[in-house]
């Protein structure tokens, strides 16, 4: 045994063991990320290639396992489309008469002056995340920055929470760790979304802080306030479930659930200016 | 009877150990990929596996290295701190190598024991600093949705890793072959 503590391998192993312990503090302590940034920089287009195969054999068996459920909805859709080409003529009158009236009191087109990146490919997942996080192939070198927020067309996906030279990580809105305001789009009422892992396994988050006494409904739409000057006014979050009563019992709850799935993701818009960005911040400062 | 290496002459054994080696971080590389790449949710995890595999046949030092860095990509891919899992892997690796050089036999039912042995003691370090101690709502059922399925996804990773690295350093390995020779009169036998 004392000859084994004072042989080669013993001291090699040893040193080993110290330069990971090492690798571990200046991981928990520093903000930058050396080592885990320079193995992400490295397998990052190793992992856009995998994730295209893996991409395409999962496909290719979902359409095999599910040709008849693609079927069906592909009949329902029909009907509903149907439907929608029927409602479209009354749109169109609507949204003139809608320009009309803006222009009659003057009121400038609001986008919040919102530019978004480049189309951002998923190119990975944390592996065994209950919140879903995934990898995008853009980052610091393509203008992305901490905490800019990850839309897609359906609505808000989440914030970036990591910010590599050419990756970047995306937090979604299922995770803990997270906490946005929002509001309702028919009755106005405000509240705070967050997450939990109970809430994630069922992919969905929660609204808390509602007044005891509110309008809000099932299926209302929640939009993003844009107070915290990290994301932009008026970009949709998710849909309204049942709401309870706060186990506080002075405030309501609700459950959320997300208009974008993050585990169906495969590209995505990171929101890199928008008006007001960082204004919370800059007032606290 | 006598003891003899015998080893194919095409290949120079230096060469198959280059050789050898390649597939072993090509197959680091699988690994890592394939634990990122899908639609997310619970994953197995093939590194771990592997680097154990590794370490049944290979020597101490190699064998921590290995590990080392399995470990260190399996921290990236699962969004952990890095060292975390490599540290583990690395102090596993060593450990077996050693127990597989000295004591143990190299065979699929050993290198089952002993890998499930650290996976489970990972499972419950990975469990408790990550979910348990900050106590937040619905940890439990992490354990039970998402840390258990891709412990027994991982096991069953465990075999084919297990089959890959034996059939690599069969490959590239100097075979050793026992043969019977006549009685030799000339030997002093005690």
């Amino acid at each position: 045994m004392k000859e084994f503590f004072s042989s080669k391998k013993f001291i090699v192993i040893a040193c080993i063991a110290a330069f990971l312990i090492g690798v571990m503090i200046y991981a928990a302590v520093s903000s930058s990320n050396a080592i885990s940034s320079a193995i992400g920089t490295a397998f990052s287009p190793v992992q856009k290639f995998s994730n295209k195969i893996s991409d395409a054999v999962t496909e290719t068996i979902d359409m095999l396992i599910n040709a008849r459920d693609y079927y069906n909805e592909n009949l329902a859709l029909k009907e509903e489309l149907a439907e929608l080409y029927a409602k479209i003529s009354d749109y169109t009158q609507l949204e003139q008469e809608n320009e009309h009236l803006r222009e009659m009191i003057d009121l400038a087109d609001s986008s919040n002056g919102i530019e978004l990146s480049e189309p951002c490919q998923v190119i990975g997942r944390t592996a065994n995340d209950p919140y879903g996080s995934f990898f995008i192939d853009k980052g610091e070198k393509d203008g992305i920055e901490y905490y800019d927020p990850v839309v897609t067309a359906n609505g808000l996906a989440g914030y970036v929470t990591e910010v590599q030279y050419t990756y970047s990580k995306v937090t979604t809105l299922l995770s803990n760790e997270l906490s946005l305001g929002v509001y309702c789009v028919r009755t106005g009422e405000t509240g705070v979304i967050e997450g939990g892992y109970e809430l994630a396994l069922d992919g969905k988050v929660r609204m808390v802080y509602i007044p005891l006494e509110c309008e809000l409904g099932e299926g209302d739409i929640l939009l993003t306030s844009g107070y915290s000057g990290t994301v932009p006014k008026g970009i949709v979050v998710g849909l309204l479930q049942d709401s309870y009563i706060a186990s506080n019992g002075l405030s309501r709850s609700a459950d959320v659930t997300p208009a974008v799935d993050p585990y169906s993701l495969k590209t995505v818009f990171v929101i890199t200016d928008f008006d007001g960005k960082g204004s919370a911040y800059d007032e606290e400062n | 009877m006598t003891r003899r290496t015998d080893a194919p002459k095409a290949v120079k054994p230096g060469v198959r150990t280059v050789i050898k080696w390649v597939i072993f971080s090509l197959l680091m590389v699988i690994g890592f990929t394939t634990s990122t790449a899908g639609n997310g949710g619970s994953t197995g995890l093939f590194l771990f596996p592997l680097a154990i595999a590794v370490s049944v046949y290979e020597s101490e030092i190699p064998a921590c290295i290995y590990g080392s860095c399995a470990g260190l990509l399996l921290d990236v891919s699962l969004g952990k701190l890095p060292g975390f899992t490599a540290l583990w892997l690395c102090l596993c690796c060593a450990g077996l190598s050693a127990l597989f050089s000295n004591l143990l036999r190299k065979n699929i039912v050993n290198y089952l024991i002993t890998f499930s042995l650290t996976g489970a003691i990972y499972l419950g370090a990975d469990y408790y600093f990550y979910y348990k101690i900050w106590a937040y709502e619905g940890y439990e059922l992490i354990f039970k949705k998402l840390l258990w399925p891709s412990a027994l996804k991982t096991l069953a990773w465990a075999i084919p890793a297990y089959i890959i690295i034996y059939i690599v350093e069969r490959l590239s390995g100097v075979f050793r072959k026992l043969t019977l020779e006549q009685q030799d009169e000339n030997i002093e036998r005690i």
